[in-house]
């Protein structure tokens, strides 16, 4: 009796256990099944060696070959039928993360996660992405490439969805105990708002308003200048060395309380509106291209090389494919999972590349309204003007109501209530636009020329588009909408909304984009640095400069090689060089012999500088110096900006703080060895700029020996410092691929951060010649499913630098049999 | 002996069946109507628990056969903070809980048909005839 009633409580246990989640784990019942469970995502791990399926809405059968890299290979009739079986096997491939990134611009990630993700939510959705996505929606004419395309792409996810067996769930949907939803049209329009999310919001004029705040306005200008200092810019200058336009900097002034009051509004606003730092990671979400022209180069073809830098996940934020429809269409490259389509690719006769111009496309404006606590009009020229007003809901797993906000919307975008004031932005990412067109007409293009004209009107964000063709041009332009503002022009400043008179007056014309076809030196190259020489051009485009240490080492290696190959293009892009390190290196060295000279030297001081000038400056793994250079610029960072710091904590070069200027300032900063800023006000002294930096160099050596031990010693070696980190969507360690030694440092080709999650999501290299060859990888692999071979099989390569050869056959005959793994055919009821 | 091992097959067999097909929860249903209709038999309880054990071991074999299973162990192992081998290990504990927990409750059931029926028939015999 007791054994029986022992059974029917374990039962109901082990029942309710099997059905219901406990604490952080989901049904155990689904998930340990051995059938139908967890287990069966190992039968999902490996693709069929051949399949047929059925979507209804094909025209014609559609063959699709996956090549021994899990590049599908589609053969189809008609475009929109090639986007059918792209949205089938991108499902099949990649569900969970398309629908991920979905939720959370939607700001529906309550819905899987419950109330721990309504902060973020909310950012979302204030933030108006899918009210730009509607917008945009809005403006497609159903007949548009762009919109057959994203809806025969949705045809093809939802067919894989509809067709899913229990076996075939991913393992985060069962982790989460959710199931896929229908994928909507405009859920692509999503992705792409959530990419303009991670390129083009971000708020330059906090570091300025911050820095002024503290030291007043002229030294905040001199530290956060309009115009870099060093200009080697995208749209060649006529030079062939980077123009230093380095001009004095004032000392540290009187704060400006003005400014403090301004910059927590923005800062308030700045955050209702979901704005990160540029990069938690310094510049490692950068990116680099560059091209070379036939007379640069060994073959006598174009080269073009590009490797957009981007959050690093598993998996990875790119799908690799080839879209073949005979007569129209034959392109290969990568996109974004839940988007139609190559971004980054080649065809027949052009290849092209993207990477960030960091414009300033984004305006604040303070808004009056009839009813602060409810505001239903706005004032604009003296009349009132209804408010848009979206009521948002957020719901929690079970379907229940968590919360509601109203986000109301101006004219100029959406509008948020922060430090007592209603705060409207706009933006030109939510502006109507067509960008989904822009890249899909790109794959049809069969030249330079007519690649430029496909890019014409694209929105944003802003793009240094580089493109190369097989008649040997190379072009660059700096392609997006700059805003036209009233006044100076400034976009880092925020204006008055009750008067249209502040408002954008237009857009740039095109002419007036940074733009470079054919230039003499026969190179183009971009590294997210200024993009024209404010000599050259005067338009205002933004203030948020990355240093141009990159973009200096791309143009030394290319004009020192006028025998170009696409192999020293695949190396470039993990040259473990730095021009960072080559300006600081000496500068530190030569103020340790000042010192030394002065008699102020010690024996600490001159083994730091010892170990320093051993260094060849290269960030390879098994370098051992480089730690030692890192951690004295960090020094020399907090000692040089002390005025900057609030609570004195010290700032990490390499995780720029809002309030850290660039280190192309601090260069500038060398040529004056008494200036104001290189006294320490936290010492009685007034000390001088050798006096930094020797002290520096004196607490990088004590550091770096407490933390990483004797020099020589395992505990230096670069390998065991730096590392990549790529973790999985859901932050999974078990998922991630962490700890992984790269060679990179801050301001190398392959940049890299002290958190490693940032870097070079794609690594390309094609060259134009009478066939076109392309090589090419990125860190994961095509499958989304964590146990599969196809997961993160491209990492080894991805982390020694070796790019694979890109398969590009004009028809499944041509590809070899033996690198075909699976076959799907898709075909019509 | 012949016997014994036909009806372990045959019933590691039913539980990796209806398990594909019907899920995970018919472990506890067909040990339950086994026990019932065991219950006078020798062992039913360890019957249904080993064979169920059986039957998910044979689901999980053969997909590890051909299939990353070792990888999935290891990796959902990781999620849930146990050895790949302890993830394996809960599993077959899972389904062999169930079935024992069916079949206990299967043969208690059994045994209360069996002693009514007996009780019935008992009271039949006693009873004087019509």
């Amino acid at each position: 009796m007791i054994r029986t009633g022992f059974a029917a409580a374990l039962l109901a246990a082990l029942l309710f256990i099997g059905l219901r989640p406990v604490g952080p784990l989901p049904p155990l019942g689904p998930l340990l099944d051995p059938a139908n469970g967890a287990w069966a995502t190992a039968r999902s791990a490996n693709l069929p060696a051949s399949q047929r399926v059925v979507i209804p809405q094909v025209t014609k059968p559609v063959e699709v070959l996956f090549d021994d890299r899990g590049v599908p290979h589609i053969f189809a009739a008609t475009e929109e039928d090639a986007y059918r079986a792209l949205g089938y096997v991108m499902a099949r491939d990649r569900l969970f993360q398309m629908e991920l990134q979905t939720m959370a611009t939607a700001g529906r990630l309550t819905e899987w996660l419950g109330a721990r993700a309504l902060d973020a939510d909310r950012e979302s959705r204030a933030e108006g992405l899918i009210w730009g996505a509607e917008r945009k929606l809005a403006v497609y004419d159903r007949k548009s490439l762009g919109y057959r395309a994203i809806a025969a792409y949705a045809d093809g996810v939802n067919a894989w969805i509809s067709s899913m067996r229990t076996r075939d769930l991913p393992i985060e949907y069962r982790l989460l105990n959710v199931r896929p939803n229908v994928w909507e049209p405009i859920h692509s329009f999503f992705f792409l708002g959530r990419m303009a999310h991670t390129l083009a919001l971000n708020d330059a004029s906090l570091k300025h308003l911050a820095a002024q705040a503290k030291v007043g306005k002229a030294a905040a200008d001199a530290i956060f200048p309009v115009n870099s200092p060093i200009q080697d810019p995208v749209q060649p200058n006529g030079l062939s060395v980077p123009r230093y336009a380095f001009t004095p900097i004032p000392g540290p002034g009187k704060p400006d309380s003005d400014a403090l009051l301004a910059l927590e509004v923005r800062r308030s606003t700045a955050r209702a509106f979901a704005f990160g730092d540029r990069s938690d990671d310094g510049d490692a979400v950068g990116s680099n291209n560059w091209a070379v022209a036939p007379k640069r180069s060994a073959t006598g073809h174009a080269l073009l090389a590009g490797d957009p830098h981007l959050d690093l996940t598993l998996p990875s934020v790119w799908y690799e494919m080839h879209i073949v429809v005979p007569g129209r269409l034959d392109v290969a490259g990568v996109g974004f999972p839940g988007v139609p389509g190559v971004i980054i690719g080649f065809n027949r006769d052009v290849a092209w590349t993207f990477t960030n111009t960091s414009s300033d496309v984004n305006d604040f404006y303070v808004e009056t309204v009839d009813d602060e606590s409810h505001p239903s009009s706005y004032r604009l020229d003296g009349r009132w003007r209804p408010l848009e007003k979206r009521v948002e809901t957020y719901r929690g797993k079970s379907g229940e109501v968590l919360r509601t906000d109203t986000v109301y919307y101006t004219h100029r975008g959406p509008m948020s209530r922060k430090m007592g004031k209603w705060m409207s932005m706009r933006w030109t990412v939510l502006e109507p636009s067509r960008e989904q067109d822009n890249f899909l007409r790109l794959g049809y293009t069969h030249s330079a020329r007519e690649w430029l004209d496909a890019m014409r009107d694209f929105v944003g964000p802003t793009q240094n588009g580089l493109v190369a063709d097989r008649a040997g041009n190379i072009a660059i332009r700096s392609t997006g909408a700059y805003p036209i503002r009233p006044g100076d022009g400034r976009g880092d400043v925020i204006r008055d909304g009750s008067v249209s008179a502040n408002d954008w007056t237009g857009m740039l014309p095109i002419d007036r984009y940074p733009f470079a076809m054919n230039p003499s030196q026969g190179f183009l190259a971009s590294a997210n640095q200024q993009p024209v020489d404010p000599r050259d051009n005067s338009a205002y485009l933004g203030s948020d400069w990355y240093s141009p240490w990159r973009a200096m080492r791309i143009n030394s290696l290319l004009r020192a090689d006028s025998a170009m190959t696409s192999a020293k293009m695949q190396r470039m892009q993990t040259d473990p060089g730095s021009a960072r390190a080559d300006a600081f290196v000496p500068e530190f060295l030569a103020a340790a012999e000042r010192v030394k000279k002065a008699g102020r030297s010690d024996a600490a001081l001159d083994r730091a500088a010892a170990i320093l000038g051993a260094w060849d400056r290269r960030y390879t793994k098994d370098n051992h110096r480089a730690v030692l250079f890192e951690l004295a610029m960090d020094e020399l960072n907090a000692s040089t900006w002390d005025e900057l710091e609030s609570d004195a904590k010290p700032q990490r070069e390499s995780r720029p703080t809002p309030q850290a200027p660039e280190t192309q300032i601090l260069l500038s900063l060398m040529r004056d060895s008494t200036n104001a800023w290189w006294d320490d006000h936290r010492t009685a002294n007034r000390e001088t700029r050798d006096d930094i930096m020797a002290g520096s160099l004196r607490k990088a050596l004590a550091s770096a020996e407490r933390m990483h031990g004797k020099p020589d010693g395992d505990g230096w070696k670069w390998s065991n410092v730096r590392h990549a980190n790529i973790y999985h969507l859901l932050r999974l360690p078990a998922f991630s691929r962490l700890k992984l030694p790269v060679q990179s440092g801050p301001s190398t080709l392959s940049p890299s951060g002290v958190r490693g999650t940032q870097g070079a999501s794609w690594r390309m290299v094609v060259e134009l010649g009478p066939q076109v060859r392309a090589w090419g990888t990125y860190p994961g692999g095509q499958s989304g499913n964590p146990s599969s071979a196809r997961y993160a099989d491209r990492l080894p390569k991805w982390l020694n630098g070796h790019l694979d050869p890109i398969l590009f056959p004009q028809k499944p005959s041509e590809l070899n049999p033996k690198r075909v793994i699976s076959v799907l055919t898709i075909v019509p009821r | 002996m012949i016997n014994r091992l036909v009806k372990f097959v045959l019933l590691s067999e039913l539980f990796a069946v209806t398990t594909f097909g019907l899920g995970w929860w018919s472990v506890a249903v067909v040990a339950a109507v086994w026990g019932v209709a065991m219950a006078r038999r020798s062992r039913p309880i360890a019957w249904a628990t080993v064979c169920s054990t059986a039957g998910w071991a044979e689901l999980l074999a053969i997909s590890a056969a051909r299939d990353p299973v070792g990888e999935v162990a290891f990796r959902l192992g990781g999620v849930m903070r146990v050895p790949g081998f302890a993830l394996v290990t809960i599993t077959i504990l899972f389904a062999a809980l169930l079935a024992w927990c069916g079949a206990t409750l299967g043969v208690a059931a059994g045994k209360l048909r069996f002693a009514e029926r007996a009780e019935s028939v008992e009271q039949a015999e006693l009873s004087p005839a019509q």
